[in-house]
């Protein structure tokens, strides 16, 4: 089995996979972020592709068994690499002698003055035993590499963690509104070994506060939001794009959407009363108008709507909205039309529509992650693995004495053209004469 | 704000023309062994640098934040890290030099492109202002610098290899390229590694999910991965000079697909903001 998993051409084969599947799933829309209209259309016109696209479930490739088992493969040989580059790096750095490095050279020089020309040089004794000794610049260069593994394993290991525990549910809640527990969640992730999230307070929103630059563009939005505790303590928050908040384990997240909400009465014909919630998104630029269909169970129309926030198209924030709607029937044909005002009124098809009261709605995320820690810690250990290896590339000196005279074999392990000027300081200062070397490295080989 | 405009692209394209001139001088001396044509052309390069440095801080004073919303500052600064990455690795690794017959052109390009798109000031939405975006952004510049120079080293190989165009003989032989080319498919790797995760960081602190699988996370994901198998390629199974060239061009195409074209046609959060 390890041998398996230190494979090189497994490892090579379980990378290629994955990036595959990773196009796969970017190729065939996805079941779980793709609308259904959008993958009855795709499955439409690749039906030829629909018996090996069932078979292998590549319309949820990173929920299938087979995408599953890559992971654990990489997850595994990635660790067993971690431990065995792990167990390299320390040979490198306390192990026994290496033999003949790059270049070597002899000198008449005491073993006293090769010490204090290495200190100069800046390398450090780490290693002597058997006649041998062993300098070395920047030893601890040897664990980048391994650390860079060890920071994928970390990384990959506490994604998975997060994986199967995050508890996610994102709402849209209109000023004065309540989300309490149960919640109702329009859209919700649930990990493999976790429920269904579920608050453990109740939250109200009581205020949506967005601000715009003169481009329209949107500067902040910010919300204050009410949490309250089963015991009864309530306590204030301002959320704010980029700027969660944490409430009782749970990170509150806003998202960007937000708009106005507009409270429709409709009277019908027989005189019953439907009260109406529509929650229409802000338009992206002054004098334009922000859109949205609904469906209600006691209208037996499709409501098309679109509000302007300013009737003049003076200003982005809702001073004076004027709400338009427009009923239509199962055919897609028109059956009334209305432009409301706050407290107007108007004939909608074969309803009386009352437009009660606006206000304002934002979109909040509700998560609660376990692992995200690990996963940052994972990143810090990759970026110091990175650092160490390209920034920090030991070189040693093995220096051993052949009759009366001291040998120095040279090893850089990376970009050698780089620090051969250390080579020859070491040649200067120590009168050395070059010696051909038993072993010498091609440029394109690395130490281990 | 129409006369700031006026005066950012006015900087730009003198800057460009500096960049063209600088160019012309380093393949004429190149190609031509004129080492003071090459000597001249690289100083045209830092002065071009210079100008072009302005271009980008005058529009960053001007609009309240950094080169990295809409597709014209995105460009220009693509290619300003591009000339002053290039320029220091030339300094710290002088064999890579000749690489300028193709990173100087790529640079005024860079540019010259961005000039023909909307130059108009986006101001910084809310969910761009982190401090992990910075990073995340300049990572991928450093590694697309680093990606194009080892292209370019990938290419001279390839020249070398299969052409007999005498000024070819002046550049370094073909292990050096094909080495150095290996060095900075390795920078470009962590680079790029490095720019992903202060992505995900970022991520998570505004919407709390650090991966969602949007279409330039996925590629840019397969683009890591492929790099990753080029590098043990190399490492392990010993693969070098065509075969290494060869593979490597093929990443680069992905990483480009990646980071310019999927942005152009997808539906994303990287371009609802970069398109």
């Amino acid at each position: 089995m390890s041998k398996f998993l230190l494979s090189r051409r497994v490892i090579l084969a379980v990378i290629l996979l994955i990036a595959a599947a990773s196009m796969i799933a970017y190729l065939v829309p996805q079941l779980s972020d793709a609308s259904p209209a959008a993958v009855q259309r795709w499955r439409a016109s690749y039906q030829f592709l629909l018996p090996v696209v069932d078979a292998l479930d590549l319309d949820q490739v990173f929920s299938a068994p087979w995408f599953a088992a890559l992971v654990a493969v990489f997850f595994l040989s990635l660790a067993r690499s971690t431990v065995q580059q792990l167990v390299a790096a320390r040979h490198r750095t306390f192990g026994g002698a290496a033999g003949a490095g790059a270049r070597s050279f002899s000198s008449g020089a005491s073993p006293d003055e090769v010490d204090r020309v290495m200190r100069h040089l800046g390398y450090l004794r780490i290693f002597e035993a058997d006649g041998v000794a062993r300098y070395a610049k920047h030893p601890w260069g040897h664990w980048g590499r391994a650390l860079l593994h060890a920071g994928m394993l970390i990384s990959v290991g506490f994604a998975l963690v997060v994986l199967v525990t995050e508890q996610r549910g994102s709402t849209q809640l209109t000023v004065g509104e309540t989300l309490a527990p149960p919640a109702t969640w329009m859209g919700e992730v649930s990990g493999v070994f976790a429920r269904r999230l579920e608050l453990p307070f109740t939250v109200r929103v009581d205020s949506v506060t967005p601000t715009f630059w003169d481009t329209d563009d949107m500067r902040q939005l910010t919300a204050a939001l009410t949490f309250t505790a089963p015991d009864g303590i309530a306590r204030t928050e301002t959320v704010a794009i980029n700027r969660p908040v944490r409430a009782r384990g749970v990170r509150v997240f806003e998202d960007q959407s937000f708009g106005a909400a507009f409270f429709v009465e409709l009277v019908g014909e027989s005189g019953g009363v439907s009260k109406l919630h529509m929650q229409l998104p802000s338009p992206v630029r002054r004098g334009q108008a922000g859109y949205g269909d609904f469906d209600f169970p006691r209208v037996a129309y499709r409501i098309r709507a679109k509000y302007f926030p300013d009737d003049a198209g003076k200003t982005m924030l809702d001073r004076d909205p004027r709400l338009v709607l427009r009923l239509v029937d199962g055919t897609g044909l028109p059956a009334g039309q209305a432009e409301l005002k706050v407290g107007g009124e108007s004939r909608l098809g074969p309803y009386r529509a009352r437009l009660a009261a606006t206000s304002r709605w934002v979109g909040l995320v509700f998560a609660r992650t376990f692992g995200m820690e690990g996963v940052f810690f994972g990143f810090g250990v990759i970026l110091l693995g990175a650092s160490l290896a390209y920034l920090a590339p030991p070189r040693t000196f093995e220096v051993s004495r052949a009759d009366e005279f001291t040998v120095l074999s040279w090893t850089p392990t990376r970009f050698e053209d780089a620090y051969e000027d250390e080579y020859g300081r070491a040649i200067e200062a120590l009168g050395g004469v070059a010696r051909p070397t038993g072993r010498r490295q091609s440029k394109l080989e690395e130490d281990g | 704000m129409m006369d700031a405009l006026i005066v950012d692209t006015g900087l730009h394209w003198a800057a460009v023309i500096v960049y063209v001139v600088a160019a012309v001088g380093t393949v004429y001396g190149l190609i031509f062994d004129r080492p003071a044509a090459e000597r001249i052309g690289r100083g045209l390069a830092v002065a071009g640098l210079g100008v072009h440095a302005v271009a980008l801080l005058y529009r960053w004073v001007a609009q309240g934040h950094g080169p990295y919303m809409v597709r014209y500052e995105v460009l220009s600064s693509n290619a300003w890290v591009l000339m002053a990455g290039f320029l220091l690795f030339a300094r710290a690794f002088p064999k890579i030099r000749p690489a300028s017959i193709i990173v100087f052109p790529t640079t005024f390009l860079l540019v010259a492109l961005g000039l023909f798109q909307d130059p108009a000031v986006r101001k910084l939405p809310p969910s761009l202002r982190s401090i992990w975006l910075v990073l995340h952004v300049s990572f991928y510049k450093i590694a697309f610098t680093t990606m194009l120079i080892a292209l370019a080293l990938a290419l001279l190989y390839l020249m070398r290899r299969f052409s007999s165009l005498a000024w070819l003989d002046r550049l370094p032989d073909g292990d050096t390229l094909d080495l150095y080319c290996y060095r900075f498919a390795g920078f470009s790797f962590t680079f790029w590694a490095v720019g992903m995760l202060a992505g995900s960081i970022w991520a998570y602190q505004s919407w709390g999910s650090y991966w969602g699988w949007d279409p330039v996370e996925t590629w840019s994901l397969v683009t890591w991965l492929l790099f990753g198998a080029h590098l043990h390629l190399r490492r392990f199974f010993g693969w070098r000079g065509t075969k290494a060239a060869a593979t490597y061009i093929g990443c680069f195409v992905v990483a480009m697909i990646a980071v310019y074209f999927t942005p152009l046609v997808e539906q994303s959060l990287h371009t609802q903001y970069f398109r």
